[in-house]
């Protein structure tokens, strides 16, 4: 597997009679962040999901995708039956989406969800709350006691965001899965819910972590990631580094959503994210 | 750990904005969620059955005269009591000799034609009284309100005695006493739907177009509230018929011999656990079928309200 | 030379009884007639209450609000208010709860039509709209919800210019779309906001670089900056600390 955390091969998609996700390949690389960018529709949000076995009732799913449990142990996410996937997702595989307050059931708090997480997972239940308040300060929130104990409809957008940041990472799972985290959010919050899982791809707590940003924002990914891997059709039609595509794409929908994203700036250095990010109001 | 399943989920329908019980039209590229199969299983068929079940019935009621055979007060003091099969009598007779086939299809005029008449009133009175009290300044509104909480402790059954010692005992009075004792429920919620649609956002953009509040009332607050409603006049349909046979054996709807569903079980029920339980299961048949029918109706009404786009 | 549309002193306040907020707490902003007004500020500023209440939807706990040339718009009897309404074009946020779930593409624009254009001439009206937002004119017979966001959305810009309003609002008319649909409702706005006055909200600074001559920002339901949206992003961020964040967060 060689320093890829997950290696996805011919991987095919079928919903209501219709293929999405046509034979994409993809390998996501330990500690670097690779950005899934591609139109509305075009199946990024449904590979993610498709990955995690969250894909929706009836779909059909077909292809390899090998995920990398250290020691020289792998997992065929897409073979492996129901409760595996369900033992692996928050474990091994974080995974944030767009609809954060969807996440958080409502009749419980913040800290028994992380409680809740983490003690699903092994973590003894002396260590729980104190793992969980340290979760919430590595997602960016400040007076994560205050947090600890609140309801979720008592969460602005962003702290809800932040909370399933949290409770996605609790377990420092090797692989992260961003699925249009930063649609529903201003432009602050956004960088400071990236900031945060760039971080996680880069720094020295991540080691060998991977990073997958699934957006339709070019410039997003221009930011935040290392490598960009465009999906068109079903499949990949252009990856490489992410300055190199941005700068030179070479498939007529890259250089349209180049187009599109505007004036982009130099992507900033990888050094850049070793510190925390800013506090939450 | 699957909240995220749920959360998915969400996700799905907020990008798709919850259309997915809407069909698309031919030609259009709809994204690929429209393809998935609509939230309605056998919803559609069975309530496009049940329609036929209930058109059969009004159709049997209506030609009563040519079907029945049978003049359905006449007694027979040589025919009593025989079961369903007999020669000139299909369905059989009763105690007095009445050919019960003639009482059922004059019956399904009667309960029918009260059914639908008390609950379209109760309905309709229902409706106005409480979509009016939605937009109401707020004192009406409250007054409204308390006053429909309050009738709903009335008993019906001694309104209606009290309108059949004023009015006398008639059709009319058992629609009226149904009327004035259903109309609540309906109202109030009509008047909780209307209130929810007045914070929607469409109801917001076409203030924006600058419409009088009359218009929007009529073209978007009502029609707009008619599904739920629609779901609970089906169900007072039955309601209504039930009723209708506990007034009629209280004696304040229509005369004992002229038959109705619901007096034909008051006449038979000492009969359930003899030789001649038909009597009583003809008719529990028939209103339960009615009842079942209206209802699957009225589910259908409310799944596809549900599919356009009300989310939840 | 009367301001197209003006706020004075405008407070607002939400929520029920006992969480009162001020979501706008005095704005006096005043905006002449041919400009193109950038409101940019992050969740909870206050941007979508100042929509609402432009757009003569809200009435204002405080303050006045013109319009052309009437200076304070709720003194107006009912008739006046809504023939009043009828010069501002709002593009709500989110355009399919924006439609009656009832209505095909083509109702929704066409309800926007005045009277006199009803009947044979309004699917002419409605078709020409449609075409005018870059979209086929089979389209008015489409469920909005077989429609994708992106035409949605110009869907109900195509019903705001019906109204032929002098004052377009547009509330965060990119949000939730992919870049390339982005891009195909920006151009629209573009067209139209010519000879119009265009007031566009929006959190994503690259949208304001593109349609806006002015950028004012909110902060907790105030003002905090208003400066030409060409400011150079050194001295942007001198004058307001909340823009220098808006700008650091900009991919």
């Amino acid at each position: 597997m060689s320093g890829a955390v997950l290696a996805v091969s011919g991987l095919r998609v079928r919903v209501g009679g219709r293929t999405v996700v046509d034979g994409l390949d993809l390998v996501l690389p330990a500690g670097r962040a690779t950005a899934l960018v591609g139109r509305s529709g075009s199946g990024k949000s449904l590979t993610a999901r498709s990955l995690l076995g969250l894909a929706p009732r009836g779909a059909e799913r077909s292809g390899e995708a090998l995920l990398d449990l250290g020691g020289g142990r792998t997992v065929d996410l897409l073979a492996a039956p129901p409760d595996r996937l369900r033992a692996l997702r928050g474990r091994e595989i974080g995974y944030v989406f767009q609809e954060a307050q969807a996440s958080l059931n409502p009749t419980i708090t913040v800290g028994a969800h992380l409680a809740e997480t983490l003690g699903a997972h092994g973590v003894p239940r002396g260590r729980r709350r104190e793992r969980g308040l340290a979760a919430l300060r590595g997602a960016g929130l400040d007076d994560p006691a205050a947090l600890y104990r609140a309801y979720p409809f008592e969460l602005s957008g962003g702290q809800a965001q932040r909370v399933a940041l949290a409770l996605a990472r609790a377990l420092r799972p090797r692989l992260l899965i961003a699925d249009e985290v930063t649609s529903a959010l201003d432009p602050v919050t956004q960088a400071g819910v990236l900031d945060v899982l760039r971080a996680d791809a880069a720094g020295p707590d991540g080691s060998g972590r991977a990073l997958l940003l699934v957006t339709h924002d070019l410039a997003v990914a221009g930011r935040w990631a290392d490598r960009i891997a465009v999906l068109d059709g079903g499949r990949i039609v252009e990856e490489g580094p992410a300055r190199a595509v941005l700068a030179a794409p070479r498939h007529p929908l890259t250089a349209a959503l180049v187009r599109a994203a505007g004036p982009l700036g130099p992507p900033p250095d990888p050094g850049e994210f070793a510190e925390a990010p800013g506090a939450v109001r | 750990m699957d909240r995220q399943v749920i959360g998915a989920e969400a996700a799905e329908a907020a990008a798709e904005g919850g259309g997915a019980g809407v069909p698309p039209r031919p030609g259009a590229p709809a994204p690929w969620t429209a393809r998935l199969p609509p939230r309605v299983p056998g919803g559609r068929a069975g309530a496009a059955v049940a329609l036929g079940v209930l058109g059969a019935m009004a159709l049997s009621a209506l030609l009563a005269p040519v079907l029945a055979g049978h003049d359905p007060v006449a007694t027979d003091t040589s025919a009593t009591a025989l079961p369903p099969g007999s020669p000139g009598h299909p369905l059989g007779t009763d105690q007095l000799g009445r050919d019960l086939l003639a009482r059922m299809l004059y019956g399904a005029r009667y309960s029918l034609a009260v059914g639908v008449a008390a609950s379209a009133a109760t309905v309709l009175l229902g409706t106005a009284v409480g979509a009016l009290a939605a937009v109401a300044p707020r004192w009406l509104d409250t007054a409204v309100a308390r006053t429909a909480d309050a009738l709903l402790a009335l008993p019906m059954i001694l309104v209606a005695l009290t309108l059949a010692a004023v009015a006398g005992p008639s059709p009319a009075t058992v629609v009226a006493a149904i009327t004035v004792t259903g109309w609540m429920p309906v109202a109030l919620i009509a008047r909780a739907e209307v209130k929810a649609l007045r914070g929607r956002p469409f109801v917001r953009a076409a203030r924006s177009l600058g419409l009088t509040r009359t218009r929007i009332f009529l073209r978007h607050l009502v029609p707009n509230a008619l599904p739920p409603i629609a779901a609970v006049a089906a169900f007072e349909v039955g309601h209504a018929v039930l009723t209708e046979s506990t007034l009629s054996f209280l004696g304040v709807g229509i005369p004992p011999n002229t038959p109705s569903w619901g007096n034909m079980l008051t006449d038979a029920r000492a009969l359930l656990l003899t030789g001649q339980w038909y009597t009583v299961a003809l008719p529990s048949a028939a209103i339960v079928l009615l009842i079942v029918a209206v209802n699957a109706v009225a589910t259908g009404l409310e799944r596809r309200g549900a599919g356009e786009g009300r989310t939840w | 030379m009367s301001a197209a549309i003006a706020c004075t002193g405008v407070v607002r306040r939400l929520g029920g009884r006992r969480r009162r907020v001020e979501a706008l707490s005095g704005i006096d902003l005043e905006i002449a007639e041919g400009e193109s007004v950038a409101v940019v500020g992050r969740s909870g500023s206050g941007k979508s209450t100042l929509v609402g209440v432009l757009a003569l939807l809200d009435r204002p706990d405080r303050g006045r609000i013109a319009v052309g040339g009437v200076p304070d718009a709720w003194a107006l009897p009912g008739r006046g208010l809504r023939r009043l309404r009828r010069r501002v074009g709002w593009i709500p946020q989110d355009a399919l709860s924006s439609f009656d779930p009832r209505f095909t593409a083509g109702e929704v624009v066409a309800e926007a039509l005045p009277r006199e254009e009803s009947g044979r001439a309004a699917a002419g009206r409605v078709a020409e709209l449609l075409r005018r937002v870059g979209l086929d004119p089979e389209a008015a017979g489409r469920w909005p919800a077989t429609l994708s966001g992106g035409e949605r959305q110009r869907v109900a810009v195509a019903r705001a210019l019906a109204v032929r309003p002098e004052v377009l609002i547009a509330d965060e008319p990119t949000t939730g779309l992919d870049l390339l649909a982005q891009d195909r409702v920006l151009d629209v706005l573009s067209a139209e906001a010519r000879g119009r006055t265009l007031v566009l909200v929006t959190h994503d600074l690259r949208v304001v670089r593109r349609m806006a001559d002015r950028l004012v920002v909110l902060d907790r339901g105030r003002i905090a900056a208003d400066v030409p949206a060409g400011i150079a992003p050194d001295e942007a961020r001198e004058r307001s600390p909340e823009l220098a964040r808006l700008i650091e967060a900009t991919p």
